[in-house]
């Protein structure tokens, strides 16, 4: 909400602004900004033409010669709107206008023009601001101010406005009142807004039915008769510029000079479009239409509440009039609406309209229905004072539940043992004072203007934001819980730390996504993948909450890849999504991702999985896959943790890389965090180093290519663990080879052996049995033989 | 005799002169103390001599052998001095050229940032506590005193999906907590949000939030400034200045919001970009817990009160880090990954 500083002034006695705009901030009303209009105009003044001649060279420019009273300068111009005698702006040699453009002296065609005679435009203006200027004209005052003055004095071009960013709290605060208001609580010297009431006195000259008494609280109607439509005077246009409203003729701009004042917006309209004489406030008919002010038609429901006569509807109640009954140049008699509607009400019609219009974002806050009459009566001064038509006196005031201020005990030793204070319970009567809620013993009576108090909490607020939230003291509270981080924390924490240890970057990518993912990831039409928990209301594309990681993973390696990022890992730990019969269950996620120029492989990424996963205590097993549409059918493996799938690891499908523009081999793996969780230890204890040492033996056989390193793995293990053999600490694979030393259909895999025993030394003897037994088991099982 | 004596040991002090290597000088130990050697032919000789003179003369060889040992043993050290410079020498490499690559990974700039504020709550002994991202409108909205004319429940304003919704505040973690009833409370609670924001520079539909709750008997607002100046200590140095604005929100009474003094200008100068000149910080939301929170949580306000506060943690981190456009946080480029 923007109010001209000048305005304010009138009303508090303020020098300074920042301290000002400090002040109100720190008592809880905030400035945004402040805002100083016309600041940089300079060395503009009022001058009158003396004589006007056309330019001897040039048929579309002419030179006038002006006065500031005491010397004559040559001016050239192209505006045709001028006469000899106009008193006009000049913007001398050395002047700034609008937009920080400075005028020199300067040569047209052999003329000098001594300066520069200004359009409102130049001034930083329009003619809706100053209706009396011609649109691409110099301006001319309409009465003359004298000669060499200012002309930013004259037209009152310079102002600053502050801009105040207020809670949606307080509707009361966002008018000029409201303001005041709040700067009389923090000690500043105000005067009192005007809100003359004058005797009440019924009128027939207008009937008035609310026929829904739950969305209009209040109806008063007065009547303004000879109504002359002009513009209205430039002090009033001036402010409703600044304070954002655009001025329109002088019924118009009253309505919304005393909605920025008061608070309430009201509505004028002409009361010959009224049949009958009656206004009747009720719901719209499913379907009814209505011509709004803003140009289109509106199409109501039931549920939006119009001001209508017995034959048609005249409004869209607190939003917007209708064209039909608008003030127009011929609108002689005008009903002066001043109404209280039911907030939610004017709120769901401004939406579903799409419409916001200043009264809207007022009304439906829910304002206070004691405030309808004063700020009719208001709007009558200003008629009268303004001379735009003659008052009818009295008026009409349907206001069938008269709304009251209500009453909150409180006791000050509550409020100082919450705020951590030592308030005197005197000066929180006189806090309260100074917000206009009367005290009496412990007790604040509150202003209808003041809903959103409702308990001790909120005079708790209003007490202590008024002493200023900066005199509370700073302590610390006793409470002591054990900050422990619980076990998914703390896997998370390994995760990410190891990752990162390994060379990925973490990546994050949004929750949800568009459904295309599923066709990019070669995904058959019923796979259970495209089972989602999809979002009504989407932004763009994005309709459905993940079920798959891989997508956003494969998305982020393609950007990296379009931009010619050569080396790339990537890992992510989100949530992914599940439908279910009940809430949609939630999974946390792993997932890596990478391509490389410098080349990885399958066994690079087992490797990183391998790595993260012992990190978390546990160990994995792998077997061969092809179940996944988007992996390659003979490079991908399950992850296994004690027979269950918990992930999957492999190359990217070629075609599912094609889909994502990335033209080099894609490796990734997905794990499911959830199923890790209970397995996971991460308590250790310390195991005695061993006392005596190792033996190592490396063997290398031939074997049938398809027999696989787990199937060789787990069949020396079955060996090992026999109660004879238990002497085996490790065993690993360290050469696979294929090619011309091997015949067509085998290999040789190279295993390094380790063995120890607990309590002695081992014997080479017992070694080569144990080796022996285990190559007869391997030519046993596998057909394996020795390789010299 | 005598001169022959001296003549071996002279000859050897010039011969080991010319030796540098050490091998050589093993050749020159044979040619005196071999089988052959000069020093073994006249331990021969000895053999020929009257009896009477063998001793005197055994004891000359002996101090011969001696005085050469010692002299073998100097050579035998200067060559492998000279050898090991020359080893070193040798050896010398560029090290210049580059170190050997390896890949260093990085945790994204949003869970560094999020560590950092984790690991201060930890220190002040906050707990972690974490909550579901799929919601429903009680713990989102009505469990926080937001009813449903409230403006944040515009359908408009919340992602739906059925009868749930995405959580749009962190919010929610407090009622959750709450209604365990677990007095005293002090959590954080971190997690992901989501409000249907078109994507900009300072926008997102998917952000993140830390939330903190501390209830328990006599919990005052001075408490809540206490807590949260240890904090931005803590974060911003021993020397930020903060201030706390009266503001409003549903679940706090009195409620405020928390300015940090600027980091980047520290006196609010008219063209510092991080505080628009202002001199402050807008950093979080906070307030005392409202009694109808705590109420419909089951927690009773006449004996338990309490504070909360939340904060955006994107915008943290693109204060910290000086980052003008919230979308590379979601876009995931390696080159700007790599920065953090
Ligand atoms: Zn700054």
């Amino acid at each position: 909400m923007n109010i001209p500083l000048s305005w304010l002034q009138e009303f508090v006695k303020l020098e300074d602004v920042q301290e000002f705009a400090d002040k109100m901030t720190m008592s809880g009303t905030k400035v945004e900004a402040i805002h100083s209009k016309g600041k940089e105009l300079s060395g503009i003044v009022v001058t009158q033409v003396t004589s006007l001649v056309p330019h001897p060279e040039a048929d579309k420019l002419a030179i006038a010669t002006v006065t500031d009273g005491s010397k004559s300068y040559q001016m050239v111009t192209g505006a045709k709107n001028l006469k000899e005698g106009d008193f006009v702006p000049a913007a001398m040699p050395g002047s700034v206008l609008a937009g920080g453009m400075s005028v020199q002296s300067k040569e047209f065609r052999g003329q000098i023009s001594e300066g520069m005679l200004c359009s409102i435009e130049e001034l930083g203006y329009t003619p809706t601001d100053y209706p009396e200027a011609v649109e691409d004209g110099i301006y001319v005052f309409p009465s003359p101010p004298p000669l060499g003055s200012d002309a930013c004095k004259a037209l009152e071009l310079k102002d600053d406005v502050i801009e105040f960013e207020l809670t949606t709290n307080r509707p009361d605060c966002f008018c000029l009142k409201g303001i005041v208001r709040e700067a009389a609580a923090i000690g500043y010297q105000t005067k009192e807004i005007p809100a003359n009431v004058s005797s009440k006195k019924d009128t027939n000259a207008v009937k008035v039915t609310i026929e829904n008494p739950n969305a209009c609280f209040r109806y008063v109607a007065r009547i303004v008769e000879n109504v002359k439509i002009a513009p209205s005077p430039q002090w009033m246009r001036r402010r409703l510029t600044l304070s954002g409203v655009r001025p329109r003729n002088n019924i118009v701009d009253i309505t919304n000079y005393v909605m920025l004042e008061q608070g309430q917006p009201l509505h004028a309209f002409d009361m010959d479009c009224v049949a009958q004489n009656h206004v009747v406030v009720r719901n719209a008919k499913d379907g009814e239409q209505l011509a709004g002010l803003d140009g289109s038609t509106h199409t109501l429901s039931g549920k939006d509440l119009v001001i209508a006569d017995p034959t048609k509807a005249l409004a869209l109640a607190g939003v917007v009039g209708s064209r039909d009954s608008a003030i127009s140049n011929s609108t002689t008699r005008v009903i002066f609406e001043s109404a209280n509607f039911h907030g939610p009400t004017i709120r769901q019609t401004s939406k579903s309209i799409n419409l916001r219009t200043d009264a809207s974002g007022r009304n439906e806050k829910g304002l206070d229905p004691n405030l309808s009459l004063t700020v009719v009566n208001r709007c009558m001064e200003l008629i009268e004072q303004l001379k735009c038509g003659t008052v009818i006196e009295g008026w009409v005031d349907v206001y069938p539940n008269p709304v009251e201020g209500h009453t909150i005990k409180y006791s000050p030793d509550k409020i100082n043992s919450l705020l951590g204070t030592d308030i005197d319970p005197k000066e929180m009567e006189s806090i309260l004072n100074s917000l206009e809620i009367e005290t009496k013993d412990n007790t604040a009576y509150i202003p209808s203007f003041r809903k959103d108090i409702e308990g001790e909490a909120d005079i708790a607020e209003e007490i202590s934001r008024i002493f200023g939230y900066d005199k509370i003291p700073f302590a610390m509270d006793s409470i002591t819980v054990i900050g422990e981080k619980d076990p998914r924390q703390k896997v998370e924490e390994l995760i990410l730390s190891t990752g990162a240890f390994l060379g990925l970057h973490q990546i994050m990518t949004y929750s949800f996504e568009n459904p295309g993912v599923f066709d990019r990831l070669n995904l058959p039409a019923n796979h259970s993948l495209r089972n989602t928990v999809t979002i009504n209301n989407p932004l763009g594309e994005n309709s459905i909450m993940k079920t798959t990681s891989m997508g956003g993973m494969l998305s982020s390696l393609s950007l990296n890849y379009s931009r010619r990022n050569m080396n790339v890992a990537l890992f992510e730990l989100t949530k992914i999504f599940t439908k279910t019969q009940d809430k949609p269950s939630e999974h946390l996620t792993l997932t890596i991702g990478m391509y490389s120029k410098s080349g990885v492989d399958f066994f690079y990424i087992k490797g990183i999985v391998d790595t993260i996963i012992k990190a978390l205590g546990i160990n994995v097993e792998y077997n061969q896959s092809d179940e996944y549409p988007y992996m390659h059918p003979g490079r991908t493996g399950n992850i296994l943790l004690k027979d269950s799938v918990i992930g999957h690891i492999g190359q990217i499908h070629p075609l599912v890389c094609e889909n994502y523009e990335i033209e080099q081999e894609v490796y990734a793996a997905t794990i499911n965090i959830e199923e890790l969780l209970p397995h996971i230890q991460l308590n250790k204890t310390y195991t005695p180093l061993p006392k005596y040492p190792t033996v190592t033996r490396d063997i290398a056989f031939k074997i049938k290519q398809d027999v696989s390193a787990a199937q060789i793995e787990e069949a020396i293990k079955a060996e090992t663990n026999s109660e004879n053999m238990k002497i085996m600490e490790s065993i690993t694979l360290f050469d696979v080879y294929q090619g011309k030393q091997i015949e067509e259909g085998y290999k040789s895999m190279a295993y390094s052996i380790t063995f120890r025993h607990p309590n002695r030394t081992l014997e080479d003897i017992e070694v080569n049995k144990t080796i022996e037994n285990l190559l007869g088991v391997l030519k046993d099982k596998f057909n394996a033989e020795l390789r010299g | 005799m005598q001169n022959r004596l001296e003549e071996i040991y002279a000859q050897a002090q010039s011969d080991l002169k010319q030796i540098t290597s050490l091998k050589a000088l093993e050749q020159f130990k044979i040619g005196v103390f071999g089988k052959k050697g000069q020093v073994t032919a006249l331990m021969k000789e000895l053999g020929k001599l009257p009896k009477e003179e063998r001793p005197a003369f055994g004891q000359k060889v002996h101090e011969l052998q001696t005085k050469l040992e010692e002299l073998m043993e100097q050579s035998r050290a200067t060559i492998k001095k000279e050898e090991l410079t020359a080893a070193l020498e040798r050896e010398t490499i560029d090290i210049t050229r580059p170190g050997q690559g390896f890949s260093l990974g990085r945790k994204h700039p949003l869970t560094t940032v999020m560590d950092e504020i984790k690991a201060i709550f930890f220190g002040m002994g906050y707990k972690v506590v974490e909550g579901p991202d799929i919601e429903n409108a009680y713990y989102n909205f009505e469990a926080l005193n937001i009813n449903a004319n409230h403006p944040a429940r515009d359908e408009s304003d919340t992602f739906h999906l059925g009868d749930y919704l995405l959580r749009t505040q962190t919010s929610p973690v407090q009622v959750r907590v709450l209604e365990k009833g677990n007095l005293p409370i002090k959590i954080i609670a971190p997690g992901r949000v989501y409000r249907p924001d078109e994507v900009d520079a300072t926008h997102s539909p998917v952000f993140h939030q830390i939330e903190g709750l501390v209830v328990g008997e006599g919990v005052t607002m001075a408490h809540l400034k206490g807590n949260l100046l240890t904090f931005a200590r803590e974060l911003f140095g021993a020397n930020v200045k903060i201030r706390f604005r009266p503001h409003h929100f549903p679940f706090t009474e009195p409620s405020a919001e928390m300015d940090i003094s600027c980091f980047s200008c520290e006196t609010g100068k008219s063209g510092c970009k991080v505080c628009r000149g202002e001199g402050y910080i807008e950093l979080l939301g906070c307030g005392m817990v409202h009694p109808r929170v705590l109420e419909m949580s089951g927690v009773d306000p006449n004996i338990y009160t309490g504070f909360a506060f939340g904060m955006g943690l994107e915008r943290l981190a693109m204060q910290r880090y000086t980052i003008g456009d919230l979308r590379l946080f979601y876009e995931n480029d390696i080159r700007f990954l790599s920065q953090f």
